[in-house]
């Protein structure tokens, strides 16, 4: 059946089965009168959703919604995205169908696709009760319950005019009078002139949307993925981007390794932004792949320098610093660590009684030396005691008169001895946070993350 | 061992101890006891004792943070739960989104995070971006996410003016907002007076709330008024005008140190709650704050001196803002 379909279905099956466009209401009259007052309306609530609307499934609808309650009976607009197609339809007198529930199934897609490579209107007159009708209707809406509320209608003239914007067809919108009403050669040019309105509107919300979909992307690359509890160690985490209309930055935080035997890895790239993101997150892959080899700290940034520094256009390109630790649990419950330092504000280690180490751990920086060599240090956290990595973005960040700094981290920490990895990083950043105020535009990424062993009851 | 769960949830809370306060909320769950009772049965009952505690003096800010932190995990751990259950039954749709965040500089995650969990239990599909959610943090999730509505939380007053903010934000895109949390009065009169699309009193109220929000709405512009504009230069300065105004604080005050810090650590509070009660227009707030103010000296042994100080210090600040001094004389 469905190869039939396909093949009565193509749309050039039924191309010239369009009559002349009907003749408008007579001018001055009341019908006519009230007709252009609510092509007015339609015009400024255009505007409005243009200006508002910035989503393409949201303004797609609203877009049919508009069309369905000022101008004609029936719409529906669809939308190609690299996402897949955006649809919505609506009947005068009916709950519109929405991208939410509305799926373009394959066939529709096929006779859409062919619609939008001829760019030009097409107009169809299908009369009730012929099976060109049912073929037409199914392949420009689907299954959807659309088909059954233009039956409902009793409309018989259907206009479709494509989305055209910057030469290409983006989309398709499919429009009906009821009552066996045809659109008039007036109406025509009226939709035509909206349907260039739109499709620059809906263009450039394609745009923005494909931009937010890459930094999202992005983004959720670089965010680490949780921790199951399995692995012996409360894990917790904070960071914030200087550029947030980019949402992604310099700073970066992975956990990964087998349970019992984890990699922490925090760093900052040079700089903020996409760049600084993508720089981060080559880092991270080069330590997740020298951790697979071995999963000694010192050797893996080590090598990781290497790749940086040899990949490289410019020193000041691969410039970055990190803390990497290795976390062991042992049959104890008491995490033995291992700390390399790649000239990174030091780690601190919360003790459960509320004292505060620095791990002086100290290494170059990474890309900027071939031969740079890497040591680490010993440490071991028991029940309650925490390891809180963090960059500069706390240490430096900008108060009134001076920096919040060692002292400031401190600060918060005290008294959060033996306190849950969330609440440690949580407290800090909130301290950070008050005390840089408003001034957000001269902040930096900040990135936080709180290690201890899995708490199962310290009483 | 035996003990009532609210009994040993709190045991569990007060000593820092997330797998046994997990295990007493998910056992609960599994056994049939619907999320919403669980929630204000053992995390709301919890957080209002820790509140309480802090407030007498009995617990530090630290051990108040440390203990909702217990929350916190217990509550990310409910969710999990209850998607697993949910996952099983497959009845959820594929629903617009309901988008639950805090108002910026608003830390008060758990309340927003409890919301989220009863939306879920309710069907709804929820995303929760948490605690100090920026502007831009939430125009950009209100592009990618295109949600139903947005879910505003504040437990401060302080964080009124903020809460603003996220209204015109999310109706610059016509999306509705429905505003709430102990920011909140109980007839939502500073939350019309904020702009919100609609506002709920509690989580259970919000079932109804929603099925009338429209699906687009007007954007709501900038106010311009006196008072906001007061407002709004309040919170510029608040940094120095909070650094001053705590510097004197420290100076005239007679308590004990400890106590002079307790009390001064809510002068930036203050002053953000005076500018909430000049943007929505309710002198109430000012006198809750007065009220909470004396409540934390007394608990302190502070004599009123010291709260005295921490007002007049702040009238010193505010003096080229007539509608604030207003407010604040006539408290
Ligand atoms: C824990 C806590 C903290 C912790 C928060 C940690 C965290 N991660 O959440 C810490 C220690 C950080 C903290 C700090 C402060 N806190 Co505090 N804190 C609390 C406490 C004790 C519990 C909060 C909580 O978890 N509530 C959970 C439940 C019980 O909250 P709920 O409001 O009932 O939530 C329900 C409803 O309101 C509703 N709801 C919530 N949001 C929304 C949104 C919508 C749209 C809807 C429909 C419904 C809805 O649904 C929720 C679930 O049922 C409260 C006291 C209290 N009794 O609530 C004070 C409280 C919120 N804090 C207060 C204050 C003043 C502060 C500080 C300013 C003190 C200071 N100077 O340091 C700071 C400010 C920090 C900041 N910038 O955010 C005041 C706020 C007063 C006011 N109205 O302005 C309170 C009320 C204490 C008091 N009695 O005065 N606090």
């Amino acid at each position: 059946m469905t190869e039939e379909l396909r093949r009565t279905a193509s749309p050039s099956a039924l191309l010239g089965t369009a009559g002349p466009f009907g003749e408008g209401a007579p001018a001055g009259s009341a019908e006519e009168i009230e007709r252009l007052h609510q092509r007015g309306r339609f015009l400024d609530d255009l505007a409005g959703v243009v200006s508002t609307v910035h989503h393409p499934a949201r303004a797609v609808e609203m877009m049919t919604a508009l069309l369905a309650e000022h101008v004609v009976e029936f719409a529906q607009v669809v939308l190609h995205t690299h996402q897949g197609w955006v649809a919505a339809g609506q009947a005068a007198g009916h709950r519109p169908v929405d991208s939410g529930g509305y799926r373009v199934g394959r066939l529709q897609a096929q006779v859409l696709t062919e619609l939008l490579s001829r760019q030009r209107p097409e107009h169809w007159l299908l009369p009730p009760d012929t099976p060109e009708r049912a073929t037409m209707l199914a392949s420009l809406f689907g299954t959807s319950e659309l088909v059954g509320q233009l039956d409902a209608l009793d409309a018989v003239g259907i206009l479709s005019l494509p989305l055209l914007a910057r030469g290409r067809a983006i989309g398709l919108v499919t429009l009906a009078r009821g009552e066996r009403r045809d659109l008039s050669a007036d109406d025509v040019a009226f939709l035509e002139d909206a349907a260039r309105r739109m499709a620059v509107a809906l263009d450039a919300c394609v745009v923005v949307s494909d931009n937010r979909f890459v930094a999202a992307t992005l983004r959720s690359s670089l965010v680490p993925p949780p921790v199951p509890t399995s692995s012996g160690l409360d894990v917790a985490s904070y960071s914030r981007v200087a550029q947030e209309e980019v949402a992604v930055g310099g700073d970066f935080i992975d956990v990964h390794g087998p349970d019992g035997d984890k990699t922490i890895l925090l760093g900052d790239a040079v700089g903020k932004g996409v760049v600084a993101a993508i720089a981060a997150k080559r880092i991270r892959a080069a330590v997740r792949t020298a951790s697979l080899v071995d999963r000694d700290p010192a050797w893996v940034l080590g090598l990781t320098n290497k790749v940086l520094v040899a990949e490289a256009e410019s020193a000041i390109e691969s410039f970055a610093t990190g803390v990497c630790a290795r976390a062991r649990t042992g049959a104890d419950g008491v995490v033995a660590l291992e700390i390399t330092n790649a000239g990174h504000p030091p780690p601190i280690i919360l003790r459960r009684d509320g004292r505060l180490e620095y791990v002086e751990s100290h290494g170059p920086a990474l890309g900027v030396f071939d031969d740079a060599s890497y040591t680490s240090t010993h440490h071991r956290l028991a029940p309650g005691d925490t390891l809180v990595c963090y960059t500069d973005g706390v240490t430096e960040a900008r108060g009134r008169a001076d920096m919040f700094g060692e002292d400031g981290i401190a600060a918060a920490l005290a008294g959060l001895g033996g306190a849950p990895s969330s609440a440690i990083v949580e407290r800090l950043a909130m301290s950070v946070s008050a005390f840089v105020g408003d001034a957000a535009h001269d902040r930096d990424d900040t990135a936080i993350v709180a290690v201890q062993p899995l708490a199962t009851g310290l009483a | 061992m035996t003990a009532d769960p609210a009994e040993r949830y709190w045991a569990a809370v007060s000593r820092n101890d997330t797998h046994e306060a997990r295990s007493v909320a998910t056992s609960l769950l599994r056994e049939g006891v619907p999320m919403p009772t669980v929630l204000e049965g053992l995390v709301g009952a919890a957080q209002r004792r820790i509140g309480e505690l802090w407030a007498s003096n009995d617990w530090s800010v630290a051990r108040e943070h440390a203990a909702t932190a217990v929350s916190e995990q217990v509550v990310r751990s409910l969710r999990e739960e209850q998607a697993r259950l949910a996952a099983a039954d497959r009845s959820v749709g594929a629903d617009r989104p309901l988008l639950v965040v805090c108002a910026e500089r608003e830390w008060h995650a758990l309340p927003a995070m409890m919301l989220s969990a009863t939306l879920e239990h309710a069907g709804h599909t929820v995303q929760y971006l948490g605690a100090d959610v920026s502007t831009t943090a939430l125009q950009g999730a209100l592009l990618e996410a295109a949600p139903r509505a947005a879910l505003v939380s504040a437990s401060l007053s302080s964080s009124l003016v903020y809460v603003r903010r996220h209204v015109e934000a999310a109706t610059s895109v016509a999306v509705p907002v429905v505003v709430g949390g102990s920011a909140f009065d109980r007839d939502g009169v500073r939350a019309l007076r904020l702009g919100a699309t609609a506002f709920a009193a509690s989580a259970a109220d919000l079932e109804s709330t929603l099925a009338a929000l429209p699906t687009y709405v007007e954007p709501v512009g900038p106010l311009r008024d006196d008072a906001a504009l007061e407002a709004y230069a309040i919170m510029a300065e608040l940094p120095s005008f909070s650094a001053d105004a705590v510097a004197r604080v420290r100076s005239d005050a007679a308590a004990d140190a400890v106590a002079v810090e307790a009390i001064a650590d809510q002068v930036p509070h203050v002053f953000g709650s005076v500018a909430g009660a000049l943007l929505t227009g309710d002198s109430t707030i000012v006198a809750e704050i007065t009220e909470w103010l004396d409540g934390v000296g007394r608990a302190r042994a502070a004599d009123t001196t010291t709260t005295q100080a921490v007002w007049s210090a702040v009238e010193r600040q505010l003096g080229e803002f007539p509608h604030a001094l207003d407010l604040v004389r006539s408290r």
